[in-house]
C-alpha cells in the first residue's frame, strides 16, 4: 500500500506543483531558521568535553586581601585564579589524577631563519603535558613533552595544525626549532585539528574563540620570565616587591587558572581534604589570611557562574522557533487549499469502498513527502545560513557553526513530523466532506 | 461599512481558513515587535558615542624598548618626536584604549571609610591624554600642567588630580552633578580631588554595565607596554600611522603589539551586537516576506474559491470599487483581529524574555507602529488579488462553474 | 440480494425537519435491472444514496446480501461498497492524473489482492468494456463514451454484487449513450444486477423493473411504458 500511496502521492505533488513548492520552500525557510539558531546556540552551550565533564574541575583557594572580600561581592567566593607560588606548590604536591595550571603569554614567533620582520605576535598558552590528556588533545605529529619538561622548564612546545601548516608547510615538524620572543623552543608536538566549545578552561569572555597556537610548559614560561601585562587579566592585593617578573611571580598577585582531574568523590574528598591542609599550612606562613573557602568548581559551573553564555543565541531560538510556527501555519493554509480540490477524489475513494483511515494515510504520506522535501531542502538553506553566520559572527570560533550529523538527522525528521501534524487538520477537514454531494456536482 | 456584516458572515462560514490567517498574523505581530525591539537595542548601544573623535584617533600599542630606567626617558622622547610628525594634532600616552576589551577598573566612594558607591574605568596619560581622545570638558578645568605625575605602573595609585565623566559625577551627586568639582572623592580608598568633568568616555568594555563611568589621572606610566593614542588632522590617519610605525620600527627592538584605528577598535567591540542585530533583521526580512506570501496566497485562493459569487454580485451592479473595497476590509478586519491577539503574546512574549534574559521590555509606541506596518504589510499583499476580483466579468454568474 | 424494510430518509436542518424518502419496502434480486425514474428533487438521489451505503436512513432496515447494514461502522460500510457495490456515476469521475489501468484498479487497492491478481481482473473489466487496448492512455486522451466505458469497467473490476448507476448516459451524446446502455445489458445478461436512476424514457425499455420516486415515496411501477402514455 505504501508504495502506491508514494506513487498517488506523487502524482498529486507533480499536479498541484507550484502550491506544493510553496508549502516545501516555506517549510524549508522555517526549518532553515530554527535549525541554524538551534545549532549556534547547542554548539555554545554544550558540554565542552562530555567524557570529563565530571571529573575536571577548577581549584579555587581564597588568596586575597585580609582586608576587603574579593570582587566586593556580598557573599565571599574564592578567586578564580590563583598565584603563581601556590600552582607551582600544588603541581609539586601532586594530589591529583592531573594538574593543569593555565597561564599564557604573547610574544613575537618565527623560524630561527627567518628575518625578524616577518615574526608574527602569537598567543601562547603555557601549561602542563597533562592538559592534552586531561582535555582530549588530538596529536597528529610527536606527542606531548615528557614530564621532565614540566619539572625542569625545558625549552619545547607542541604547535598548532594551522601553525605547522604555516611554518613548516603541515610536514611533520618534530625536533624543529621556533623562536618565540628570541628563545629558541624545540618542536616535540603537532596537534591534530581541535577545537573545544566552549573553551572553559581559560577567561570566560573567551569561551568561543579558538584554542591558542602554541603550547609549553608553565615551567618554562616562569623560568624564561615570559609575561605580558595584556594578556593575562591579573589582579593583586599587594603590590609586588618590585617591578621585575621575578617578583611579580613571587608575589599574591592572582591570575593561573588551575585546573584537576578527580575520578570519583573519594578522589575529590581527599583532594578537598590536600587543599585544607594546603591552605592551613599557608596560613601559619602568614598567608591566606581570610576564612577558608576552598572550592572544586566543574566547567558547567564555571562558565555558568561566569555568565559565559550570551543569551542572544537562546533569545535567536525562541524566535526562529516563532517563526517555524508561523511558516507551519502558512504550510497548513496551503495545504488545506490543496486538499480543498481534492474533495471529488475523497468522494470517490469514498464510494468504490476505502475508509477514512485509507484516506488518511495516503494523504499523510503526501504531507509528509511535503515535509520531507522541505526538511531536506531546508537542511540545505541551514549550511548557508550557517556559512554565512561564520562569516557574520567574527567573534565566534567558526567550529560553532557546524552542524553535527545527528542534527542532520533531527532537521529533517522534524520537518517531516511537524509537516504531519499540521496536515492532519486540511486531511480530516478534506475527508469529512459527504461522498454523497460531491459526486452529484462533478 | 455595510460591508461588514457580511465580511462577518463569511469568516463563520469559513472559521477554520479564517482563524489560520488571523493566528498568522498574530504570530507575525508578536516576532515583529520583539525582533524589532531587540535589534534597536543592539543598534542603540553601537550608536552610543564613544566621547572620542572617531574617525581621528587612533592607537599604537608597544613596548619600550630600553633596559627599566631608562624607560621614563625613552617614553617623552618618544611623545616629543610623535607630536613632531605632520598631521598629529595630539599624541599621548594612555593606560588603556576605550572599548578594546582591556582595562583597568576601581572603586570610586564619596566617602573615605565607605565600602565604595560605585565603579569606575580608568585612563592615565600625559596631559595632551584628554585632547588626544578629543573629549569635552562640562564642567571644572582641565589639568594644570603642574598636576602631571609619573609612575612606573598603577598610576591611579599616585594621582591626586582627577577629571570623571559626567556619568560617574552624577551616580555620585545625582542632580548636583557640577558640585563635584574641587572635591575629594575615594578611588580605591585614595583621596583624589576633582579638577574637571568630561561629557562622555567610554571604558574598556563594552558591556560593562558602568561603561560611561571613566576616571581621567594625569599620570604617565613608562611599562613594559605602552598605548600610544594619536589623534591626526581630518584625513591624515593613515599617512600618519604609516610615518608613526617608520619612526617607532627606527628603534633596535622595538615589537609593534597592536596598530588600530579607534573605528576598528569600535567594531570589533560591537561584533557581537553587530551580528547579533544583522541577525534579526534577517529574520525580520524573512518573516515579512513569508506572511506577504501567506497572505497573498490566501486573499487569491479565498477570491477564486468565491468566484461565482462575485460575478452574481456584478451581474446585480456592484462596481469594480465595490469588489476592491469588500477584499480589502475583509483583510482589514482579520488582520485587526490578528494584531489584538498579536499585542496580547506580543507583551507576553516580551515579558517572558525579559524575566529569563534580564532585557527591558517592549515599549508601547513598538506596538503602536508594529500594528501600522502589519496592517500595510496585509493591504498591500491583498491589492493584487482583490484588483483580480474586480476585473472578474459578471458574465460568470451565468455560467455553471 | 438487496432487501430494504421500512426504509426513510429526513433531513434535519435548523429545526426544520425535511422528508426526503417516506418509509417504504423493496426487495431487488439477483439479475435484476432495475430502472429508476421520477422528476428532479423527487428523492431519486438520495435513494441511491441509501443503497449505495454513502448515506444512512433515518429509520427502517437495509439487507445486502444479508447484512444489516444501517447499524454498520465507517470501516464496514467501506469495506462492503468495495466488495459489494460497483459506481457509475453521470460524470464519468475518473482521476485525470491516473491513466486507464490505474483508474479502474482503484477499488481493487483498497482489497488485499497480490499484483497479479489486480492485473488479471483489471485486464478482464478492461476487455468486457472493449478498451483492453487502452490501458495506459490517460482519460482527457479518451473520448466522453470510453470514459464512461472505464468507469463502468470500474465498476466491474471488483466483481460487485451491483452496480449502481446514476445517470450514465446523462453527459453523453445519444449515439454514444446507446452504446454505454447496451454495455450495461450486456453485463446484465451475465448476471449482474442493475440499478439505474435515469429520466430518458428510451432508456427504461432495457430494464426489467421500474421504479418510481415521486415526492419521496416510492412505488413500483407494473407498466411504466403505458402509464406515462
Amino acid at each position: 500500500m505504501g508504495i502506491y500511496y508514494t506513487k498517488l502521492a506523487m502524482l498529486s505533488l507533480w499536479k498541484t506543483r507550484y502550491m506544493s513548492l510553496l508549502a516545501i520552500i516555506i517549510i524549508a525557510v522555517g526549518i532553515a531558521a530554527t535549525m541554524t539558531t538551534y545549532t549556534i546556540n547547542y554548539m555554545m552551550t554544550k558540554d565542552p568535553i562530555p567524557s570529563k565533564s565530571d571529573s575536571l574541575f577548577l581549584v579555587r583557594i581564597n588568596n586575597w586581601s585580609p582586608d576587603v572580600i574579593y570582587g566586593n561581592e556580598d557573599e565571599e567566593h574564592a578567586p578564580i585564579y590563583m598565584a603563581v607560588q601556590d600552582a607551582v606548590n600544588l603541581i609539586r604536591h601532586d594530589k591529583a589524577q592531573a594538574q593543569i595550571p593555565i597561564a599564557g603569554f604573547k610574544d613575537m614567533l618565527k623560524l630561527p631563519t627567518q628575518d625578524a620582520v616577518d615574526a608574527k605576535m602569537t598567543f601562547v598558552r603555557s601549561s602542563t603535558r597533562d592538559f592534552f590528556s586531561s582535555f582530549d588533545v588530538p596529536f597528529l605529529y610527536g606527542s606531548p613533552w615528557p614530564q621532565g619538561s614540566d619539572k625542569s622548564g625545558e625549552q619545547v612546545a607542541v604547535i598548532s595544525k594551522k601553525l605547522n601548516d604555516q611554518l613548516f608547510a603541515g610536514k611533520n615538524s618534530v625536533g624543529q626549532v621556533v623562536e618565540l620572543g628570541g628563545h629558541q623552543l624545540t618542536v616535540v608536538g603537532v596537534l591534530d585539528d581541535w577545537s573545544i566549545l566552549p573553551r572553559f578552561y581559560g577567561e570566560s569572555t573567551r569561551a568561543f574563540k579558538g584554542p591558542r597556537d602554541v603550547f609549553v610548559p608553565f615551567q618554562t614560561q616562569l623560568n624564561l620570565e615570559l609575561w605580558s601585562p595584556n594578556v593575562q587579566a591579573f589582579e593583586c592585593w599587594k603590590e609586588a616587591d618590585n617591578a621585575s617578573v621575578e617578583a611579580f611571580w613571587a608575589s599574591e598577585c592572582i591570575w593561573v587558572y588551575f585546573w584537576v582531574e578527580l575520578h570519583n568523590e573519594l578522589e575529590k574528598d581527599a583532594y578537598m581534604d590536600f587543599l585544607e591542609s594546603y591552605v592551613e599550612q599557608q596560613k601559619a606562613l602568614g598567608r591566606f589570611q581570610r576564612p577558608m573557602l576552598n572550592e572544586l568548581q566543574s566547567p558547567a559551573e564555571y562558565l555558568k557562574e561566569r555568565e559565559a553564555y550570551s543569551s542572544d543565541s537562546e533569545i535567536a531560538v525562541w524566535l526562529a522557533i516563532c517563526f517555524f510556527a508561523l511558516c507551519l501555519l502558512n504550510a497548513m493554509s496551503i495545504i488545506m487549499t490543496k486538499f480543498q480540490s481534492k474533495a471529488g477524489e475523497v468522494a470517490l475513494r469514498r464510494a468504490v469502498g476505502a475508509s477514512s483511515v485509507d484516506l488518511i494515510q495516503q494523504y499523510m504520506i503526501e504531507t509528509g513527502i511535503i515535509g520531507l522535501f522541505g526538511g531536506l531542502f531546508g537542511l540545505l538553506l541551514s549550511q548557508v545560513c550557517l556559512m554565512l553566520s561564520s562569516q557574520l559572527y567574527t567573534h565566534l570560533s567558526k567550529d560553532i557553526m557546524a552542524m553535527s550529523a545527528q542534527l542532520m538527522v533531527v532537521t529533517v525528521l522534524l520537518s517531516i513530523v511537524s509537516s504531519l501534524i499540521f496536515g492532519l487538520f486540511p486531511i480530516v477537514k478534506a475527508i469529512r466532506v459527504q461522498p454523497a454531494t460531491q459526486l452529484k456536482s462533478l | 461599512m455595510k460591508d461588514l456584516l457580511p465580511i462577518i458572515k463569511s469568516l463563520k462560514s469559513n472559521l477554520s481558513a479564517s482563524l489560520l490567517f488571523i493566528l498568522q498574523v498574530a504570530i507575525t505581530f508578536t516576532i515583529l515587535v520583539n525582533a524589532i525591539f531587540l535589534a534597536m537595542d543592539k543598534r542603540q548601544s553601537i550608536g552610543r558615542a564613544s566621547g572620542l573623535d572617531e574617525q581621528n584617533v587612533f592607537y599604537i600599542a608597544t613596548n619600550l624598548p630600553v633596559e627599566e630606567d631608562e624607560r621614563a626617558s625613552m617614553l617623552d622622547q618618544d611623545l616629543a618626536n610623535l607630536n613632531a610628525l605632520s598631521g598629529v594634532e595630539y599624541a599621548s600616552v594612555s593606560s588603556g584604549v576605550p572599548l578594546s576589551g582591556w582595562g583597568r577598573f576601581l572603586e570610586v566612594a564619596t566617602e573615605p571609610d565607605a565600602r565604595y558607591d560605585t565603579f569606575s574605568g580608568y585612563y592615565g596619560g600625559d596631559l595632551n591624554l584628554f585632547n588626544a581622545f578629543g573629549v569635552k570638558l562640562v564642567a571644572g578645568s582641565e589639568f594644570s600642567p603642574s598636576s602631571e605625575l609619573r609612575a612606573r605602573t598603577d598610576g591611579h595609585k599616585v594621582a591626586i588630580d582627577i577629571m570623571i565623566t559626567k556619568s560617574l559625577a552624577e551616580s555620585l551627586y545625582a542632580e548636583q552633578w557640577e558640585q563635584v568639582v574641587g572635591k575629594t572623592i575615594y578611588i580605591d580608598k585614595k583621596p583624589q580631588r576633582v579638577v574637571g568633568v568630561i561629557d562622555k568616555l567610554q571604558a574598556a568594555w563594552p558591556t560593562w554595565v558602568v561603561v560611561e563611568h571613566v576616571i581621567l589621572g594625569p599620570v604617565k606610566e613608562a611599562d613594559a607596554m605602552v598605548y600610544y593614542i594619536i589623534r591626526t588632522q581630518p584625513g591624515q590617519q593613515s599617512a600618519v600611522m604609516e610615518s608613526a610605525l617608520a619612526y617607532l620600527m627606527s628603534f633596535h627592538g622595538r615589537k609593534i603589539d597592536k596598530i588600530e584605528t579607534f573605528e576598528q577598535v569600535k567594531a570589533n567591540a560591537y561584533s557581537a551586537e553587530n551580528a547579533a542585530s544583522n541577525t534579526l533583521f534577517g529574520v525580520i526580512g524573512g518573516l515579512l516576506m513569508v506572511t506577504a506570501l501567506g497572505i497573498f496566497g490566501q486573499s487569491r485562493y479565498s477570491i477564486i474559491k468565491r468566484t461565482k459569487l462575485i460575478g452574481i454580485r456584478r451581474a446585480m451592479g456592484a462596481s469594480k470599487g465595490q469588489i476592491i473595497r469588500y477584499f480589502v476590509l475583509e483583510n482589514f478586519v482579520l488582520c485587526s483581529i490578528g494584531i489584538a491577539i498579536g499585542i496580547v503574546s506580543a507583551i507576553v512574549l516580551s515579558n517572558a524574555f525579559s524575566n529569563a534574559f534580564s532585557l527591558g521590555t517592549v515599549p508601547v509606541h513598538y506596538m503602536f507602529y508594529g500594528t501600522l506596518s502589519t496592517i500595510f504589510l496585509g493591504q498591500i499583499a491583498v491589492l493584487y488579488p482583490a484588483l483580480k476580483a474586480s476585473q472578474l466579468s459578471p458574465a460568470i454568474a451565468t455560467r455553471t462553474v | 440480494m438487496l432487501r430494504m424494510n421500512k426504509l426513510a430518509k429526513t433531513y434535519r436542518t435548523n429545526e426544520v425537519k425535511t422528508s426526503a424518502l417516506r418509509p417504504f419496502d423493496l426487495e431487488v434480486k439477483q439479475g435484476e435491472f432495475v430502472a429508476v425514474v421520477g422528476p428532479s428533487g423527487s428523492g431519486k438521489t438520495t435513494f441511491l444514496n441509501i443503497t449505495g451505503l454513502l448515506e444512512t436512513a433515518s429509520e427502517g432496515q437495509y439487507w445486502l446480501d444479508g447484512v444489516e447494514v444501517s447499524t454498520l461502522g465507517d470501516k464496514a460500510k467501506s469495506r462492503l461498497r468495495n466488495e459489494k457495490i460497483g459506481f457509475v456515476f453521470q460524470s464519468f469521475n475518473l482521476i485525470p492524473e491516473l491513466n486507464i489501468y490505474d483508474n479502474v484498479e482503484m477499488p481493487l487497492r483498497y482489497r488485499k489482492l497480490s499484483a497479479s491478481q489486480r492485473k488479471e481482473r483489471v485486464e478482464k473489466a478492461l476487455e468486457q468494456v472493449g478498451l483492453a487496448k487502452r490501458q495506459t492512455h490517460y482519460p482527457s486522451q479518451l473520448s466522453g463514451g470510453q470514459q464512461q466505458r472505464v468507469a463502468i469497467a470500474r465498476a466491474l473490476a471488483g466483481s460487485p454484487s451491483f452496480l449502481l448507476a446514476d445517470e450514465p448516459t446523462g453527459n453523453l451524446d445519444s449515439k454514444m449513450a446507446s452504446g454505454v446502455m447496451s454495455l450495461l445489458q450486456e453485463i446484465n445478461q451475465k448476471g449482474t444486477t442493475i440499478i439505474m436512476v435515469t429520466h430518458d424514457l428510451s432508456q427504461v425499455a432495457f430494464a426489467s423493473r421500474v421504479i418510481e420516486v415521486k415526492d419521496g415515496v416510492i412505488n413500483d411501477v407494473e407498466n411504466y411504458a403505458q402509464e406515462i402514455a
